[in-house]
């Protein structure tokens, strides 16, 4: 599995989004695409409740039956840590989710192999540097989680590229307060008229 | 106490100091002391209005003892947002005011700890622990630095170390689930949550969180059926109006007896015992509870969510409302 991943401007903005909503927290989230190649959007999952497992399968379940409507699936997920330092293996509670984003993925008739997992450092996000603080982990022919490189400035020559020019365009959505209105799943499970789908974020 | 009145005006007060010119010391006073009552937390607000209300005019009329309290609560603050020349400033002033205290030792430890200074806030702590070998406030901050650090282990050896000498501590269990969560070590968590719910029965996010716990790791049917019984009791403290308890309630049930969810029809904790344990009026509540909550939400959400519990219960019987 040695092709190329591309990340949309929205998928990238959602998630630093998440993430600087959150900044003392771990948040994950899920990567949707067309294909595992080609991510175009991200669903906040958590920012508190990544261990509680029932209602984790509940969000996949209704991320993949919205992801049909638009023919895409779940391709992926995402996850930056509470102390916003790069990491250099997946944590293990990370890992089930990648498992479980696999399995959702193979219930719905999609692609499980090459399922992506970003990782990000936020702190590096946040100072609006070219380089996004991206680490791209693939599930290889094994069990684990292995680096496949990180995102760099130039992006071209890694395995990892992002769309349009996110960094600023993050940093923008920051002065308006934007990243203040990402609703996610531990939001949505306590007040279900907060809409998880997040379409109004990057307008 | 947090009562309604009091949040709604912390609200309006919020709004107008962020969005004021010219901001009113009145306001910010008046939202320093709400934010105290109520246990309201912003940081960076009370940070940097706090800070700004210390060096104006406005604070020399107020009374000592609210005075030092404003300090204190600005000190915290400005830690929490890494407004570390803020934090250092008003300690200092504390501890000018009250030397040798250990409320003014802790916040010092807690400044070091904001500025990167790992290894003086430990020993800060630690003189102050030989000093009050009991104190609670530096007990505390001794797992909270573990935190700070990164080091889990050590953050649940120290609470582990607390909770031995203060097991009436709620917080203190409820802090310790959360580290076993985080380090995925569920089986510890659901007994802190036992103890939690021990000195908290009524406390309905308690029986969700150890519900949720517990069905995170359950292989069998009676590991599922403790579980069942936490989210029914959730359920019926928060009188089904809370989502997360409907949406795990109703995983619980399918993960028990829902071919689809893997119960296997037949045998010892297989789909046909998990029926004789759960009450099919109860699930069928649940998710026309549910559905009622939904009806407020995007119907594209509402649409997605019902076709999710008939995914969830369409093979068991009788259990979806029809």
């Amino acid at each position: 599995m040695a092709g190329k991943v591309s990340l949309s401007s929205r998928a990238y903005s959602v998630l630093a989004l998440h993430a600087l909503k959150h900044p003392k927290l771990a948040v994950s989230g899920v990567l949707l695409g067309r294909s595992h190649a080609d991510i175009t959007n991200a669903v906040p999952l958590t920012h508190v409740a990544l261990a509680l497992a029932p209602c984790i399968e509940v969000a996949l379940t209704l991320i993949a039956k919205h992801a049909e409507q638009s023919k895409e699936q779940i391709v992926g997920f995402y996850y930056a840590d509470a102390r916003g330092e790069k990491l250099t293996s997946v944590p293990p509670l990370v890992a089930k989710l990648g498992e479980a984003a696999v399995s959702a993925a193979q219930a719905s008739g999609g692609d499980a192999s090459g399922v992506s997992l970003l990782l990000l450092d936020a702190d590096r996000a946040e100072s609006g540097a070219t380089a996004l603080g991206l680490q791209l982990f693939v599930k290889g022919g094994g069990q684990s989680w292995t680096c496949a490189g990180d995102h760099s400035a130039s992006g071209a020559s890694g395995r990892l590229s992002v769309g349009g020019n996110p960094a600023n365009l993050v940093d923008s959505y920051v002065d308006e307060n934007r990243h203040e209105r990402v609703v996610d799943f531990d939001d949505h499970f306590e007040d279900v008229e907060k809409d998880w789908r997040n379409a109004a974020l990057t307008d | 106490m947090a009562t309604s009145l009091s949040l709604t005006e912390v609200a309006a007060l919020k709004a107008e100091i962020s969005s004021a010119k010219k901001t009113s010391m009145n306001s910010v006073r008046r939202l320093l002391t709400l934010m105290r009552e109520t246990q309201r937390k912003d940081a960076q607000l009370v940070s940097t209005h706090g800070d700004a209300f210390l060096k104006s005019s406005a604070i020399k009329p107020v009374p000592d003892e609210e005075r030092f309290l404003i300090y204190e609560q600005v000190a915290i603050a400005a830690c929490e947002c890494g407004d570390v020349e803020v934090a250092d400033r008003c300690v200092s002033r504390l501890e000018s005011r009250f030397p040798g205290s250990i409320r003014a030792g802790r916040l010092r430890g807690m400044v070091e700890e904001a500025s990167g200074d790992i290894d003086g806030a430990r020993a800060t702590y630690a003189k102050l622990l030989q000093e009050h070998p009991s104190s609670q406030m530096v007990l505390k901050r001794m797992v909270a630095i573990e935190r700070t650090a990164g080091d889990l282990q050590s953050a649940i050896k120290a609470l582990n170390h607390f909770l031995n000498h203060y097991m009436a501590d709620a917080d203190g269990w409820a802090e310790l689930a959360d580290l076993y969560l985080e380090a995925g070590m569920h089986k510890q968590a659901a007994f802190c949550l036992e103890e939690l719910i021990l000195i908290q029965p009524h406390t309905f996010c308690h029986h969700l969180r150890l519900g949720e716990t517990l069905l995170s790791y359950a292989t069998n049917l009676e590991e599922k059926i403790v579980a069942y019984k936490h989210l029914c009791t959730a359920c019926e403290l928060c009188a089904g109006a809370h989502p997360r308890v409907l949406w795990s309630l109703l995983a619980c049930v399918s993960s028990m007896a829902s071919k689809k969810a893997g119960a296997s029809s037949s045998g010892r904790g297989g789909a046909t015992a998990a029926m004789e344990e759960i009450d099919v009026n109860v699930a069928r509540l649940a998710s026309k509870q549910l559905k009622k909550l939904y009806a407020k939400a995007d119907p594209d959400l509402a649409a997605t969510a019902q076709a999710a519990v008939l995914d969830m219960l369409g093979d068991i019987p009788d259990c979806l409302d029809d």
